[in-house]
């Protein structure tokens, strides 16, 4: 049996008489990219949203890593192990880039009020720590330029550099990446694929919500098809192109044409 | 602390151990150093309030009630109970800490403005009980007789040695709430002020966050109004209104949010302000009224963004001029 880091089963999340996501079940192998796709409003957010504790199910069960994730606070997720960026970009806009990524240490840190205030023993070997991570996830992402300039001025491309860099910051063993290249242009959208693929280099399972199928077909181990909040197709990039079901409902045939 | 904020500390502290040496040099300033001493124990409670509201974003319109409760604390311990003074002290800011745990437990949960609501109520509750319970609070007249704070045997009495008391107070409270804004509690908080989904998705618990830091302010609050009782040696409800809060929610909005600086610079104004427009007699209120909205209207970031702009300038001026030479 390969090495399960996610398993999801019969999930349901209903919003007065909308199903969003309907009995979805599907598992996710460590240390791979698995693509979330279907069309507008097929319930990806939705899902995400799920797992991060954003949402809480209607009905169904997550597994993360062999432990049933009980569906109370996103923070307690998060310190399970998981990061996530969001569809519309949630920088810190009035911290800087580095402080950003700072934040992005709160887990591997853990200083309170009472010894900050008063800076008792610690907190400066801590603090020195923080910065010296923060600085590492800075440069993975090439953004020491921008260190101490306030985030929300950071072109686009960069700020979703930078909230990857930041969720990578808090050490997860999962990202759920909600739309990383959408709105990017073609070198944008090059180097954040670089970024996911070097994610997964170093070992951490990603989920990627993605519209661009050119994308998602050049990096994906493994797509997962939903539509209407239902399964709907399963498996590699190559075999998902090929599928008929998913052809039909979703992608049309000129669209694949057009990935290959 | 960075070296700058360290070096701004450092020459703020020197200038306040040498001012009143300056202000008794002449008979007109001297009262100024008791001016001074309600701008010290102002700005211990702004900075509370410029934690939450500056930096997590929430407002409290309850910051007299803290206020009062470390004054009858204070009172209430030394004078029915003999209680030494700095314990007094220590039982205000306990109790004030436990109140405000209770209070914002289950309304920091809650988003918007629930917690200016449950401030407000809070706050008249309070004042309510001030007046009302009066075997234990003296009611609306009060008490008094509140012994002094004193050192090794000396009690701290006069203007002068009280003056010195309360400033050491203010300034490690500054020094503390810098310390908090720069470091890992602080950056959680304000990255709560602009997305507390992001923060969550970090691991930050959002709401635990928030009550912390509005149990500081009440601690802050308490040790401000436990201060007030043991300078004053008296205390009766009316200080402890709700118009008290809102002066504490000016002295924050007028001296400049983004920063706990901003806390001291209007406590300040607010304190001399009201000194200086004796002269218009009757006009004075009107006077402040205005003063106080040009701030708000033509610097949104307060005093102390005004003059942390202005020092800019000058500084870039300055260096440009060298340049020439």
């Amino acid at each position: 049996m390969t090495d399960q880091i996610l398993e999801v089963k019969n999930l349901t999340k209903r919003f007065k008489g909308l199903v969003a996501v309907d009995r979805l079940s599907f598992s996710l192998e460590t240390g791979i990219i698995k693509s979330l796709i279907g069309p507008n409003g097929a319930g990806k957010t939705t899902l995400i949203n799920m797992i991060t504790g954003f949402l809480s199910p209607t009905a169904g069960e997550i597994i993360f890593r062999n432990r049933l994730q009980k569906h109370n606070q996103a923070h307690r997720i998060a310190a399970s192990g998981i990061a996530r960026t969001f569809q519309t970009i949630e920088l810190f806009k009035n911290m800087t880039t580095l402080e950003n990524i700072m934040v992005g240490c709160h887990l591997r840190s853990a200083k309170e009020i009472i010894s900050s205030a008063f800076r008792l023993p610690g907190v400066k070997k801590e603090e020195e720590k923080i910065r010296d991570l923060a600085w590492h996830h800075l440069k993975s992402v090439n953004l020491e330029k921008y260190a101490g300039q306030k985030a929300g001025n950071l072109p686009l491309g960069e700020q979703k550099m930078l909230e990857m860099a930041r969720a990578m910051a808090s050490n997860p063993s999962l990202i759920l990446l909600d739309e990383p290249v959408a709105g990017l242009n073609e070198a944008e959208s090059q180097r954040a694929m670089e970024m996911i693929l070097s994610i997964r280099g170093q070992g951490v399972t990603v989920i990627l919500v993605e519209h661009d199928m050119k994308v998602v077909m050049q990096i994906s181990d493994e797509v997962l098809v939903i539509n209407y909040g239902r399964w709907l197709a399963e498996g590699s990039p190559r075999d998902i192109q090929k599928d008929p079901n998913v052809i039909d409902a979703y992608l049309g045939g000129e669209a694949i044409g057009a990935c290959h | 602390m960075t070296t700058n904020t360290a070096l701004k500390v450092s020459s703020f502290t020197v200038f306040i151990m040498i001012l009143p040496w300056v202000l008794n040099l002449s008979s007109a300033t001297a009262y100024y150093v008791d001016v001074m001493i309600f701008v010290a124990i102002h700005s211990i409670i702004g900075c509370g309030l410029s934690l939450l509201l500056g930096y997590a974003g929430q407002i409290s319109l309850g910051q007299a009630a803290f206020y009062g409760i470390g004054a009858y604390t204070s009172g209430i311990l030394t004078v029915r109970m003999d209680v030494n003074p700095w314990f007094a002290m220590a039982a205000g800011i306990f109790v004030a800490s436990a109140i405000a745990t209770a209070i914002g437990i289950p309304t920091l949960r809650l988003r918007g403005h629930y917690l200016a609501m449950a401030t407000l109520g809070f706050g008249m509750i309070v004042f309510i009980v001030f007046n009302e319970y009066i075997a234990l609070t003296g009611g609306p007249s009060g008490f008094g007789n509140i012994p002094p704070l004193s050192l090794m045997g000396h009690p701290i009495e006069s203007s002068f040695s009280f003056y010195y008391l309360s400033w050491l107070a203010a300034i490690i409270v500054l020094t503390a709430s810098l310390n908090i804004v720069n470091s890992r509690p602080g950056r959680a908080l304000r990255s709560i002020h602009d997305s507390d989904k992001a923060s969550a998705s970090l691991g930050i618990n959002v709401a635990m966050a928030k009550v912390k830091i509005f149990v500081v302010s009440g601690a802050f609050g308490a040790l401000a109004g436990s201060l007030y009782a043991h300078y004053l040696t008296f205390v009766n409800p009316p200080a402890f209104d709700v118009f008290f809060s809102l002066k504490v929610l000016m002295i924050v909005v007028i001296g400049g949010i983004g920063s706990v600086w901003g806390a001291v610079f209007g406590a300040a104004l607010l304190n001399f302000l009201p000194e200086w427009l004796v002269f218009l007699h009757d006009f004075d209120v009107l006077a402040y009224g205005i003063i106080l909205l040009l701030v708000v209207m033509f610097s949104p970031q307060g005093i102390y963004g005004l003059l942390a702009g202005a020092a800019g300038y000058f500084f870039k001026f300055i260096r440009k001029e060298s340049d020439h030479d």
